[in-house]
C-alpha cells in the first residue's frame, strides 16, 4: 500500500493528506493524523481532492492554435515558440510589454523560477498573481 | 497571519469580520470553535447571516461597505471609557494623537446610523474585545475586497494595536489566506513591486544583489498588478505568460477581461485543464497537478509545508518546475536545476527571512518563517515585544463609501463569493464528482421577502443585470441575507459572477470591490 | 459483558511492541497472509499505516497512536487480486469492526487475520471505551473497560433535563461543515448508495445539514452496528461529540439483548436479525412480525 503524504490543494490552511495510489492512480484521500494544523481533520474537499487528478479532461500535450482550433505540438517546438514570440515582444516593445501572471496554486520553488524568468528574462517587474481576488 | 491556527483555540474573545471561514475555511473554523467551547465570546460582523454568524455569541448585519465606521466608532468607545491598553500603546505604538483626532468625528450614534447597528450593541462588542485577556481579529475578503480594503485592514491593526491584542499567543491578526499556496506566491515575489522575501525592487543595494545572484541586469521600476497587466493587454502589455490562474472568471467585469485577453499579440497559459482564461491562449503547456509535484506550499500561518510526488503527470503533461527549467534556459538563463530542492537553497540564500529553511526541516511538520538560519525554531507568532518597524504606528484609515451603490435603477447591494462545496473558478472541484454533487448549478441567495416582490420561489430563474452586464441564475430564497441585498457565488462558469462586479480597485492594494455593486433584479418567464 | 478483564496491563508497551513484530515476522515467514498492516515509524519519525512485506520493515513498526484499521484493510482487499490475503493489527474496536463487515459480505473471512493488541487504560479512558481489547488477545494484556455514563461530557448530553440538553445537542450539530468525514471515516459506514447522498433525506449544497435527517439517519443506521471505535468522531473538525450519539443505544442492546455489536462474527444483531433463530432470553417474537409474513 502507498500511503503518500502531502498538502492539501484548496485553501489556505494548508491540511496535511494521505493519497492512497495504487498503480500509478490516486485512488482515495485520508486525513494525516501527524498534521500539526489539521490533526487528522479535512472538509469536503480535502476528503475529495484525489477527484481531479485523473479526470478525463486533463491537458496531456503541448497546444498550439490553429485558426479556431488547438493542434498538439511537441515540447521542444512549444518552447520555442514561447521564448521566440515573448522575447520577440520584449525586443520590439522593450521588456515591459510582457508580463506573467504566476499562480498561488503552484508551489514556492515554482514561484520562484516563475518571477526569475519574468525579471532576469525579460527586464521587467511585471510579475503577479491572484492575491487579490 | 500574525500567529498560529492553533493558538485560535485559546483566545478569550474572537472576532470575525468579513470571513465565512466555516465555508471557506472549515478547519479553521474548528479551532474557532474549541475557543468557544472553553468560554471564550465569538462575534462575528458580516452583512449576510452566514454559517459562522449562525453559531457565534453575537452577530452584527452590518450595512455592505461600513466596516470603518464600525471600528471607529469602537476605537472611540475603548478609549473614550478607558478600555485600551494605555502601556502598551504607550510603549510600543506611535501615533496615538492622530488615531484619537480620527475617532473623535466617529461618535458611536454616527457610527450606529451608518453601519445600521445599535449603539448598545457597538459598545458591547467593543468592550468584551478590549476587556478580555486576548482576544484575536479574523478576517477575510469581506474586508479586503473592497475600495477602501486597505484602509479597513489598516482600521483592524489599529484596533488590535490600541487594545494590546498583538504579539501575544492568543492575540493577533488572521487574515485567512484563500488559496493553498497564496502566502508562497508572496513571499516568493511574484509580486510586482518586491523580490523573494519582500525586498523592494526600486531599492538600489538589493537590486544589485539580485543582478549578481541572477546574472542579468534587472528593471529598477515596480511592474503592473494582475487587474492593471490585463487592462493595459494589448496596448502597453502585448505578450503575457499565464500559469495556472484563470483571469478570465476570476477577475471583475470579465466581459473586459475577455476583449483585452483576446487582444495580446502573444499568450502563453500553463494550466492542467482547458480554463476559460486558456482557450484565449496562443500557445497552452500542459502543468503538474498537486499530487504530481514535489516542493513546498506556505500556508496562511506562513508554514512551509513539503508537498510530496504521488503519481506521474497524465500523457505528455510535465510537472510546472520541469517546464519553467525547459522556459527559463530557452531564454538564455541558468536554469540548471536537477530538483526543486536546488531551488530552495537559491531561496534560502537570497532571502534573509527563509535562510533556515531546508527540506530535512520541513519533512516532520514544516517550518513558519521568519526562519533566519538553520538553528531558528522558525516564528509561530509575530510582534512579540517588537514590530518589525521596531514601534508600531497608528495608521488613520480614511472611510470611503462604496464606489456604486444601490439606486432607482440598480436597487438591490450584489456581493459575491465562495460557498462550502466548491472553491474559485471551480476548475478543479467542479470535475470532482462528489463535490459538483453538491452543487451543480449556479445560483443567487435571495430574501423571501425580495422573492415575494418580484414574483419568485425557490429553484425559479432570475436575470441579474449591473452597468457591466447580466447573467441567469436559479433563486436560492433564504433569510440568511437581508432584504435588498443578494449573494452570488463565483464558482460557476455557466453564470459568471464576475460579468457583473465592478473593477474599481482599491488605490493601494489594487483589489477589486468585489463585495459590494449595484444590482436590478427579473424574473425570467421559462419558455 | 464477558470477555477477560484483567488488572492493569502487566506488559510494557516495548515489550508488546516487540512480541508483535515476533508474530508478524511469523506470519510472514509462515506466509500466512501476504501483508500485515499495522503502522510504521518512517524517515524523520512520521507515522503512518503500511502494509508490512518484508522481515527488514518490521524495526519500524509502532503500535500507537490508535488509527482505526477496519475500512482501510477493507479498501485494500477490494482494490488487491482475489487470492490476496491480509493480516492486521487489531484493537478491540478494529476487530469488532471487521466482524461487523464480515456480517455485512464487505470482507471475507478467509482473506482477512486478526493480530488482536490491547488498548492501554489511557486509551480507553481516552476513547470511553467499554471493550478496549479483541476477542482475540495475541499479545499483552487486557484492562477493564470504562462506563462511558461516568463520564462528565456524556452526561451533559445523555442526562438531565431535556430542554437543556436539546440546546447543548442543536448548539453542537448546528457546526456541522458537512464534510462527510464522520461517514468516510466509519468502517460501518458502507451503504452504497449512501443514504445522506440521497436528496430525499439531505438537501444538496448547503451548511449546516439538516439535524434530523443528517446525523440521526446515520444514528440510526449505525444504532445496532456500531463498534464505538470513536472514528467519527476523532474525524470531526468542529467537535461534535458523534459517539455519544450512540450510547444510548448501545446501552439498551446490551441490557435488553445482552448483544455488542463486532463481538462475535457470526451472532446477527438481534433488531435485524433472524428473530425465529434466535429468540432473546424471555422474550417472544413481537406480535408485528407476523403480520410481515403476509
Amino acid at each position: 500500500m502507498n500511503l503518500v503524504r502531502t498538502i492539501c490543494p484548496y485553501c489556505g490552511t494548508g491540511c496535511g493528506l494521505l493519497l492512497r495510489v495504487v498503480d500509478g492512480t490516486a485512488v482515495a484521500t485520508y486525513p494525516d493524523r501527524e498534521h500539526p494544523v489539521a490533526r487528522g481533520h479535512l472538509c469536503i474537499k480535502g476528503w475529495t481532492a484525489h477527484e481531479f487528478i485523473h479526470h478525463p479532461d486533463r491537458l496531456t500535450s503541448p497546444l498550439v492554435k490553429k485558426g479556431d482550433s488547438f493542434k498538439e505540438i511537441s515540447w521542444d517546438d512549444a518552447i520555442k515558440l514561447a521564448m521566440d514570440q515573448l522575447l520577440g515582444i520584449a525586443g520590439k516593445y522593450g521588456g515591459d510589454a510582457v508580463g506573467g501572471l504566476s499562480s498561488a496554486k503552484c508551489t514556492n520553488e515554482e514561484n520562484y523560477l516563475f518571477q526569475k524568468m519574468i525579471r532576469a528574462g525579460f527586464h521587467t517587474n511585471n510579475v503577479d498573481h491572484c492575491a487579490r481576488l | 497571519m500574525t500567529n498560529s491556527i492553533t493558538d485560535l483555540a485559546g483566545s478569550e474573545c474572537i472576532f470575525i469580520i468579513g470571513s465565512n471561514a466555516a465555508e471557506s475555511h472549515p478547519i479553521i473554523m474548528g479551532e474557532i470553535y474549541k475557543a468557544a467551547e472553553k468560554g471564550g465570546t465569538i462575534i462575528v460582523v458580516d452583512p449576510r447571516r452566514t454559517a459562522v454568524a449562525e453559531n457565534a455569541h453575537i452577530h452584527l448585519s452590518i450595512e455592505p461597505g461600513t466596516d470603518i465606521p464600525l471600528l471607529a466608532g469602537m476605537m472611540r468607545y475603548i478609549i473614550d471609557e478607558g478600555f485600551y491598553d494605555r502601556e502598551f500603546v504607550d510603549a510600543r505604538v506611535d501615533g496615538f494623537d492622530d488615531l484619537k483626532e480620527f475617532v473623535a468625528e466617529w461618535s458611536v450614534e454616527r457610527a450606529a446610523e451608518e453601519c445600521r447597528i445599535p449603539a448598545a450593541v457597538i459598545r458591547n462588542v467593543a468592550r468584551i474585545y478590549a476587556e478580555a485577556a486576548e482576544s484575536a481579529i479574523v478576517y477575510c475578503m469581506g474586508i479586503t475586497q473592497h475600495a477602501c480594503g486597505s484602509a479597513n485592514v489598516t482600521a483592524l491593526c489599529d484596533l488590535a494595536m490600541l487594545c494590546g491584542h498583538v504579539g501575544t499567543e492568543h492575540s493577533g491578526i488572521y487574515p485567512l489566506r484563500g488559496q493553498n499556496n497564496v502566502q508562497g506566491a508572496c513571499d516568493m515575489g511574484a509580486l510586482p513591486n518586491v523580490y523573494p522575501g519582500y525586498q523592494d525592487v526600486s531599492d538600489h543595494a538589493i537590486k544589485a544583489k539580485f543582478e549578481g545572484a541572477w546574472g542579468r541586469e534587472l528593471s529598477g521600476s515596480p511592474g503592473l498588478t494582475v487587474t492593471e497587466m490585463i487592462r493595459s493587454a494589448g496596448r502597453e502589455i502585448r505578450g503575457l505568460f499565464i500559469m495556472a490562474e484563470n483571469p478570465a472568471l476570476s477577475d471583475p467585469d470579465v466581459t473586459h477581461v475577455a476583449q483585452s485577453l483576446a487582444s495580446l499579440d502573444f499568450l502563453v497559459v500553463q494550466d492542467i485543464f482547458m480554463t476559460e482564461t486558456a482557450k484565449f491562449a496562443h500557445l497552452v503547456l500542459p502543468g503538474g497537478s498537486f499530487a504530481e509535484k514535489t516542493g513546498t506550499f506556505t500556508n496562511t500561518e506562513r508554514r512551509f509545508q513539503l508537498v510530496r510526488k504521488a503519481v506521474e503527470p497524465p500523457g505528455n503533461a510535465k510537472d510546472d518546475f520541469s517546464i519553467l527549467c525547459l522556459l527559463g534556459t530557452a531564454a538564455g538563463l541558468d536554469f540548471s536545476y536537477t530538483d526543486p530542492r536546488d531551488v530552495m537553497t537559491e531561496i534560502a540564500r537570497c532571502a534573509p527571512a527563509y535562510g533556515g529553511v531546508t527540506y530535512e526541516r520541513l519533512e516532520r511538520q514544516g517550518l513558519q518563517w521568519p526562519c533566519p538560519h538553520e538553528e531558528h525554531p522558525g516564528t509561530p507568532y509575530l510582534h512579540k515585544g517588537r514590530f518589525t518597524r521596531g514601534k508600531g504606528l497608528f495608521v488613520v484609515p480614511r472611510h470611503t463609501p462604496p464606489q456604486e451603490m444601490p439606486d432607482d435603477e440598480y436597487p438591490f447591494y450584489l456581493s459575491t463569493g465562495r460557498m462550502f462545496a466548491h472553491y474559485h473558478t471551480g476548475t478543479m472541484t467542479r470535475r470532482s464528482p462528489f463535490l459538483n454533487r453538491e452543487t451543480e448549478m449556479a445560483y443567487a441567495e435571495m430574501n423571501p421577502l425580495d422573492a415575494l416582490g418580484i414574483g419568485v420561489g425557490e429553484g425559479d430563474t432570475i436575470r441579474i443585470s449591473t452597468r457591466r452586464g447580466s447573467i441567469i441564475v436559479a433563486v436560492r430564497v433564504t433569510c440568511r441575507i437581508a432584504s435588498g441585498s443578494i449573494f452570488v457565488p463565483f464558482h460557476f462558469t455557466e453564470a459568471r459572477a464576475n460579468v457583473l462586479t465592478n473593477p474599481v480597485l482599491d488605490p493601494q492594494a489594487k483589489t477589486p470591490e468585489f463585495k459590494v455593486c449595484a444590482a436590478r433584479l427579473e424574473k425570467v418567464i421559462d419558455r | 459483558m464477558g470477555g477477560i478483564i484483567c488488572a492493569e496491563t502487566v506488559t510494557g508497551i516495548e515489550t508488546m511492541v516487540e512480541e508483535t513484530k515476533k508474530l508478524v515476522q511469523k506470519f510472514l515467514a509462515e506466509r500466512e497472509s501476504d501483508g500485515i498492516l499495522g503502522l510504521r515509524k518512517g524517515d524523520w519519525n512520521i507515522i503512518q499505516p503500511h502494509v508490512f512485506t518484508l522481515p527488514e520493515e518490521l524495526d519500524a513498526l509502532v503500535l500507537d497512536p490508535k488509527w482505526p484499521f477496519a475500512k482501510l484493510a477493507m479498501q485494500i482487499l477490494r482494490t488487491a487480486p482475489k487470492e490476496y490475503r491480509l493480516a492486521v493489527i487489531c484493537r478491540g474496536c478494529d476487530e469488532r469492526a471487521i466482524f461487523e463487515l464480515f456480517k455485512r459480505n464487505q470482507i471475507e473471512e478467509n482473506r482477512i487475520q486478526i493480530i488482536g493488541i490491547p488498548c492501554s487504560s489511557e486509551q480507553a479512558r481516552l476513547c470511553l471505551c467499554e471493550r478496549p481489547y479483541p476477542t482475540k488477545l495475541d499479545v499483552g494484556d487486557a484492562v477493564p473497560g470504562v462506563d462511558p455514563f461516568e463520564d462528565a461530557g456524556v452526561k451533559e448530553l445523555l442526562m438531565g433535563d431535556d430542554t437543556r440538553r436539546m440546546k447543548r445537542w442543536a448548539q453542537v450539530l448546528k457546526r456541522c461543515i458537512k464534510c462527510y468525514g464522520c461517514r468516510n471515516s466509519c468502517p460501518i459506514c458502507v451503504c452504497e448508495p449512501c443514504k445522506l447522498e440521497n436528496e430525499v433525506w439531505v438537501r444538496r449544497g448547503s451548511i449546516p445539514t439538516e439535524i434530523l435527517s443528517f446525523h440521526l439517519i446515520r444514528a440510526f443506521h449505525l444504532s445496532d452496528s456500531c463498534v464505538a471505535c470513536g472514528a467519527c468522531q476523532e474525524a470531526c473538525p468542529v467537535g461534535i461529540p458523534l459517539q455519544s450519539l450512540q450510547l444510548s443505544m448501545r446501552r439498551a442492546l446490551r441490557e435488553r439483548y445482552d448483544y455488542i455489536p463486532g463481538c462475535d462474527p457470526v451472532k446477527k444483531s438481534p433488531i435485524l436479525g433472524d428473530f425465529v433463530d434466535e429468540p432473546e432470553k424471555d422474550r417472544s417474537i413481537p406480535e408485528w412480525v407476523n403480520t410481515l409474513r403476509e
